[in-house]
């Protein structure tokens, strides 16, 4: 009894201890306090932690230096307690050891040596995990002594069987490569070893380095160019987001443009007829109708086009906008199969599905936009069918509206401008201020470029002057100005609008409600500008008003001058201008005379030298004018031929003109000279800077409107493209060289033809043919070869036995053959699970894939192929329908 | 080239939480993006703007010789902000995407995103984003890859811990030998289950007739995956020709979908989106399940309005119906009556459960966001069509308010496309008969009547 009384104490002695150890560790706000603390006492039991020799506390004490370095507290001075960790049996305190050394192994190299050793050995650990995390340590710690030892690793390594080893590896060449970058032709073959990787896994690894050693040796690519663009669609997203890059840029500059090519709308193409016979078409082999849709393309550049197309189904938005990208700076405008508009809806899905506040992708959505804003600005044909794609919601955000405003503006055409004009009218009453001045904005485009509902815009446009929203009316009365001057600059612009002068007098007659600065400046250069009446009209106004503009001009003068004192400087400076243009027009009248006397005056006198610098200028601008006046001489529209010269004039002075300036000599202009200067045709720059519009469309150098590091403008289209059979490569047909069964065969190889395919490689002349996507992948989309067997139930396990396929395929070489057979076999019977349990073991390494080299191209098109291949043995007939399914699986499984 | 340069979280302070893989810039870098970023917020809240999307930030170049610069891409996510600097040129939507990814595996990992989940996970957070990113690269983005090798906090490993077995740390399968790469080898559940949520929603445009000016339906399946083994799965739907541009999970068989119709994969264990698609245009005008009548006259220093709504979906409720508008800036109060059929309150409702009828529904002003709300908690088609009458006032003289009405709801069972799945087989090297489940979700998007 006492025994178990005891024993009972001490069950729940020790489960005290637990817990309390346990809320350490649940994570409630204490523990997490303790990580955090890093006061200094604190800092010294982490070196207590870390020389401990239990294991949980070593851990503990990695996590609070992890932990002391995010908040940045200085960790450097444990290093040497760290680095012994590094040989810890716990995975995760040699990660946090790694994140350690990361940071600090530049600073402590010394140190550092120690532990290479470690590393070292761990390239050849069995676990490919090990492996390619000690190989990622070596190669990020940036000490220029260990060079050589990260050289060795990564050539040893470069053949690994594990594909994510190899990732690895990759991505350690680019370090390698920024270290010394002198190290480079010892880089190039490991890179043209991983470019020519069967796995689709490492692809995005390759090219990424690619990029960053020698993204300008394009031409190191064309043996792998095809291989590429098969592996493509299987590789990880962030990989095909980087391969779609380089191969863009690839095709620019290596393969032949296309005839339309770039910003050309398929409709205003005259409809091209096809040549009739397909005997010289190079790039179709055997004759058939939908071959013919890749006619007049370069072949490699239509393949590509073609194995991209399923990218535009990503759930990844990065991969869709970069074969958008591909597709709009590559592909031909107007064709059935690849043409540029494949790339709209999925944009607009992308732009339109995650702008759905409660998915909580906003920031996604703004940026889809502003990429589709900027294609529409450049190509508006072709979003012209997806206008009510583009309608403003009052939920977007501003960003969003404003993008969708863009794009709407440059998707007005004839036969949607009424409802243009109802979707504009209707965004001006947008409680968000920049959206509406946009949408005013867009309204002056609309009147300006489309004549039928350019009257019923300028009345929502003038209706607009009455409105109480300051920032609307300033804009409007902007727009307008636009309007009046292209108006008044083409007469043929718009029949539908009134003349430009009964505009401004409409204008003029608002100004007493336009309160807005800008506004009235606008305002009152306009009224200077159209002051002049037209000589014809002169008789009607009756001996009122100034001679030589029209009636209503004097009273907005007579506002002008009277409201000075209480203008904006802006409009101040606009109605001393107003008064020149007046004296310019009609020197004669005493009226206009006195008041800009007085007006003069006003701005000598003014708080702002702007103002008072204006006015004396112009004052003495009209030097000339007002000595013509005076004299009297000149009769007012006549030309001018007996006119003194102009040093004349100035010389006879004008001191009673109060401003009492004496002559200070110079030049001073006639009135003719003076009124072109300042009645001249105004140019209209209406032209809205488009932020950023010098970089590519669809680069982040365009999207923050100014350059980032590493931007590249995308190389204009070669004149001379290189020769399509420099992409001929023995990757394409492995079978052409080696006994095996080829390896990759997720893309259709020679899809129509049960007749290419027995045991021949198909292309074998040299030529692509059998894999190019002209004689292939169509027929894969129509399929009634592959269709037939497909739905079968081994089809399922074709996806998985494919990438294995892909994963082996490294065992190229001949002599594997039998371990190939051995383990097949044996995956055959456990036909969905890895092997790395049952395989037998070659050599050191475990096998980490299953050994199925048996998939085969085109076991759905031939039975007869197993002839020729010694392992059919009877056993597998019951696996054979799996076979069936499956080497058509592979058709199919290529998107 | 397409690199990021590291990842930033910040609490709601704008304090940072988390900075990793900063590496090869200069100390001063991510805090220099921190900073551009809290004075940029600052400033937004200030003057009542948002943010753009992508900040830019200057820099020192690398060798510290030049200026340069970074696009700052950013988002927030229950209150805490999520950096990403770009300093290199990269597809736009590429660190977005990044941290889109990155926090749905941060959301497997602690379940929620909070300030304390990830003060208390760190260690875990630092050795995700190690994995996830090298130096600045995406690396390993497959959760069910990455939880090979980085372990999730479970609390048994955390009563592991506490006794110090950490032996049993090491993943029980080897990992980076899967050779599917979103899915781990051998999987094993006591019950195997897999459902299928498909939620549609619907963006319109409605002017004041009634009309629809434009109009999209979006549709999203999510899965979530309880299946042992390598299950094969063939979904069959009905009539998959309404789903046009879908963009897929990876494990789905592209092929088998253009030729068939039918989704072919092999799910990745757990919870993720099988596929979205946009549901192919029907122009007819009943596909908006409601309509709103709409009247707002403005006056000097307020406006009235009169709000009359009715259900067009025959055999459903709509549920948790919210109408709402922005009244401009200088609106003060509201005051408004809401009519409806007096009928006894349903299961569902809460609100007026003090006199025990549902009437027109609820209605509220927020002063301080200035949205006037409108709420009725089911709408059925046969009822009276209730209504919301009333004025608000304004401190401007012509107030401005929002030139639409919002319109939200929710239908259960519904699709809009009418999506139907016909059957879900299971292949492969299964034994077992799985409990399947579909349940369709329809709701109102981005959706908006005119007055």
């Amino acid at each position: 009894m006492a025994a178990l009384n005891r024993l009972s104490q001490r069950i729940i002695e020790n489960f005290h201890e637990t817990t309390r150890d346990l809320s350490l560790l649940t994570g409630s706000s204490q523990s997490s306090a303790t990580y955090f603390d890093t006061s200094d006492d604190k800092l010294k039991e982490i070196s207590k932690l870390l020389d401990s020799r239990v294991e949980r506390e070593r851990l503990e004490g990695m996590k609070r230096i992890i932990a002391g370095m995010s908040k940045g507290r200085d960790m450097e001075p444990f290093f040497a307690q760290v680095v012994k960790n590094v040989v810890s049996q716990s995975i995760e305190i040699r990660k946090l050891v790694y994140i350690y050394l990361l940071k600090f192994a530049s600073t402590n190299s010394d140190l550092l040596l120690l532990s290479i050793n470690t590393f070292q050995k761990d390239l050849s650990d069995p676990s490919p995990l090990i492996r390619s995390m000690s190989l990622r340590v070596l190669t990020s710690i940036r000490v220029p002594v260990i060079q050589g030892i990260v050289m060795l690793g990564l050539k040893k390594l470069v053949n690994d069987r594990n594909p994510w080893v190899r990732k690895t590896v990759a991505g350690g060449l680019a370090k390698v490569y920024e270290m010394d970058s002198s190290s480079l032709p010892q880089l190039l073959p490991l890179l043209q070893t991983l470019l020519a990787s069967p796995s689709p896994l490492t692809l995005g690894a390759s090219l990424t380095a690619f990029l960053e050693i020698c993204p300008e040796r394009l031409d190191l690519l064309h043996p792998y160019y095809r291989h590429i663009v098969k592996l493509l669609v299987d590789a990880d997203e962030w990989g095909q987001a980087v391969a779609l890059q380089v191969l863009t840029r690839y095709a620019r500059v290596m393969l032949e443009q296309p005839d339309q090519a770039g910003n050309v709308d398929p409709s205003t193409v005259a409809s091209k007829v096809k040549p009739a016979e397909n005997g010289d078409n190079k790039v179709i082999q055997g004759a058939g109708d939908s071959e013919d849709e890749f006619e007049g393309i370069d072949e490699d550049l239509a393949m590509f086009l073609h194995f991209i197309k399923p990218l535009f189904q990503s759930r990844n938005p990065a991969v869709v906008l970069a074969t958008a990208n591909a597709y709009y700076h590559l592909a031909p405008s107007g064709h059935k199969a690849i043409g540029q508009e494949l790339l709209v809806s999925p944009l607009l899905r992308l732009a339109g599905s995650s702008s759905d506040l409660r998915v909580g992708r906003q920031e996604m959505a703004s940026l889809s936009w502003e990429v589709v804003a900027s294609m529409a600005a450049e190509r508006p044909w072709l979003f012209a069918k997806h206008h009510s794609a583009f309608f403003l919601h009052a939920s977007d955000s501003a960003s969003i509206q404003q993008s969708k405003l863009r794009s709407l503006i440059t998707l007005v055409t004839a036969e949607n401008a009424q409802i243009s004009l109802r979707e504009f009218k209707h965004y001006v009453r947008f409680a968000e201020d920049g959206t509406a001045e946009e949408a005013v904005r867009a309204l002056g485009h609309l009147i300006r470029t489309q004549p039928e509902v350019a009257s019923s815009g300028l009345s929502a446009l003038m209706k607009l002057l009455k409105s109480q929203r300051d920032a609307l009316v300033a804009q409007a009365v902007i727009v307008l100005k636009s309007v009046i001057l292209a108006q008044s600059q083409s007469a043929s612009i718009s029949p539908n609008l009134p003349a430009p002068q009964k505009l401004v007098a409409r204008l003029a007659k608002q100004l007493d409600g336009i309160t807005n600065s800008t506004a009235r400046a606008s305002v009152f250069w306009l009224v200077g500008q159209f002051a002049a009446s037209d000589p014809s009209q002169e008789g009607d106004k009756q001996g009122l008003g100034w001679e030589g503009m029209a009636l209503w001009v004097p009273d907005v003068f007579r506002k002008g001058v009277k409201g000075f004192v209480q203008e904006s400087i802006q409009a101040k400076l606009q109605i001393l201008t107003l008064a020149t243009k007046l004296l310019v027009l009609s020197p004669a009248s005493s009226q206009l005379n006195l008041m800009s006397n007085y007006l003069f005056s006003l701005a000598r006198y003014d708080a702002v030298y702007d103002v008072r610098d204006r006015a004396r200028f112009l004052n003495a601008l009209l030097r000339g004018v007002k000595d013509e006046k005076k004299q009297a001489v000149v009769p007012e529209n006549a030309a001018n031929g007996t006119d003194n010269g102009d040093g004349d004039e100035a010389a006879t002075g004008v001191d009673e003109d109060g401003e009492g300036d004496q002559d200070v000599g110079g030049v001073v202009l006639r009135r003719e000279q003076v009124r072109v200067i300042v009645l001249g045709k105004r140019e209209i720059n209406e032209k809205a800077q488009e932020q950023g519009s010098e970089y590519d469309v669809g680069s982040m150098s365009r999207i923050t409107g100014k350059k980032l590091g590493g931007y590249e403008a995308l190389p204009e289209w070669t004149e001379d493209p290189t020769d399509s059979s420099l992409r001929d490569s023995e990757l394409d047909n492995p079978e052409a060289h080696t006994p095996l069964p080829p390896p990759t065969p997720t893309y259709p190889v020679g899809g129509s033809g049960p007749a290419h395919i027995p045991g021949g490689p198909p292309g074998i002349s040299g030529s692509p043919m059998g894999s190019s996507p002209a004689g292939s992948v169509p027929r894969t989309a129509s399929g009634a070869a592959v269709g037939a067997a497909g739905l079968g139930a081994g089809a399922g396990k074709g996806k998985f036995r494919d990438l294995d396929a892909f994963l082996n395929s490294e065992s190229e070489s001949g002599s594997e053959v039998e371990d190939e057979d051995d383990s097949e076999e044996d995956a055959r019977s456990h036909p969905s699970r890895p092997v790395p349990l049952t395989a037998p073991p070659r050599s050191a390494i475990v096998p980490e894939y299953e050994e199925d080299t048996s998939t085969s191209e085109s076991e759905s098109g031939n039975g007869d192929r197993n002839g020729g291949e010694d392992n059919s043995t009877s056993d597998e007939e019951s696996s054979e329908e799996e076979e069936d399914g499956l080497g058509d699986e592979n058709a199919r499984l290529y998107r | 080239m397409t690199r990021i340069d590291g990842i930033i979280i910040l609490d709601s302070n704008g304090k940072p939480l988390i900075s990793s893989h900063f590496a090869q810039h200069p100390p001063s870098y991510p805090s220099l993006h921190i900073d551009a970023y809290n004075t940029a917020r600052k400033k937004a809240l200030l003057d009542d703007e948002e943010l753009d999307p992508v900040l830019w930030v200057n820099t020192l170049n690398k060798g510290g010789s030049g200026m340069t610069g970074a696009g700052l891409c950013h988002t927030m996510r229950e209150g805490l902000c999520f950096l990403v600097p770009v300093g290199q040129e990269v597809n736009p939507l590429f660190a977005i995407s990044f941290l889109d990814s990155f926090l749905d595996t941060l959301r497997d990992y602690l379940g929620e995103i909070t300030e304390t989940t990830i003060k208390d996970n760190f260690d875990i957070i630092y050795m995700l984003i190690e994995e996830m990113l090298d130096e600045g690269h995406p690396m390993t983005m497959e959760t069910n890859m990455l939880k090979e090798i980085v372990l999730p906090p479970t609390l048994m490993r955390k009563l592991l811990n506490v006794a110090g077995v950490s032996g049993l740390q090491t993943p029980t399968t080897a990992p980076f030998t899967a050779p599917i790469p979103w899915r781990r080898s051998g999987v094993r559940h006591s019950s195997n289950e897999i459902y299928f949520d498909i939620e549609e929603s619907l963006d319109a445009i409605l002017d004041k007739r009634g009309n629809v000016l434009s109009s999209s339906v979006w549709g999203r399946i999510n899965c979530n995956s309880r299946l042992s083994g390598n299950p094969d799965l063939l979904l069959n739907f009905a009539n998959p020709k309404v789903m046009s541009s879908c963009a897929f999970h990876p494990c789905i068989r592209y092929g088998k979908w253009e030729k068939a119709g039918v989704l072919s994969f092999i799910p990745p264990d757990g919870k993720f989106r099988l596929l979205e698609y946009q549901a192919v245009a029907g122009t007819s005008k009943n596909q908006v399940p409601i309509a709103l009548k709409a009247g707002m006259a403005i006056e000097t220093n307020g406006g009235r309005f009169s709000l009359v709504l009715s259900s067009r979906l025959n055999h459903r409720p709509l549920e948790d119906v919210v109408i709402s508008i922005y009244l401009g800036k200088g609106a003060t109060a509201v005051s408004a009556t809401a009519t409806g059929d007096r009928r006894p309150i349903g299961v569902r409702t809460e609100e007026g459960a003090a006199d025990g009828y549902a009437g027109g529904g609820n209605w509220e002003f927020d002063p301080h966001t200035r949205v006037l709300k409108w709420t009725i908690s089911s709408l059925v088609s046969t009822e009276r069509a209730p209504t919301l009458t009333g004025s608000f006032t304004s401190t401007e003289a012509q107030p401005v308010p929002s030139p639409s009405f919002d319109v939200s709801f929710n239908v259960q069972h519904h699709s809009f496309s009418n999506l139907r799945v016909d059957q879900l087989k299971v292949q492969g090297d299964v034994m077992y008969k799985p409990f399947k489940g579909v349940r369709q979700m329809a709701r109102s998007g981005k959706l908006e009547v005119r007055w």
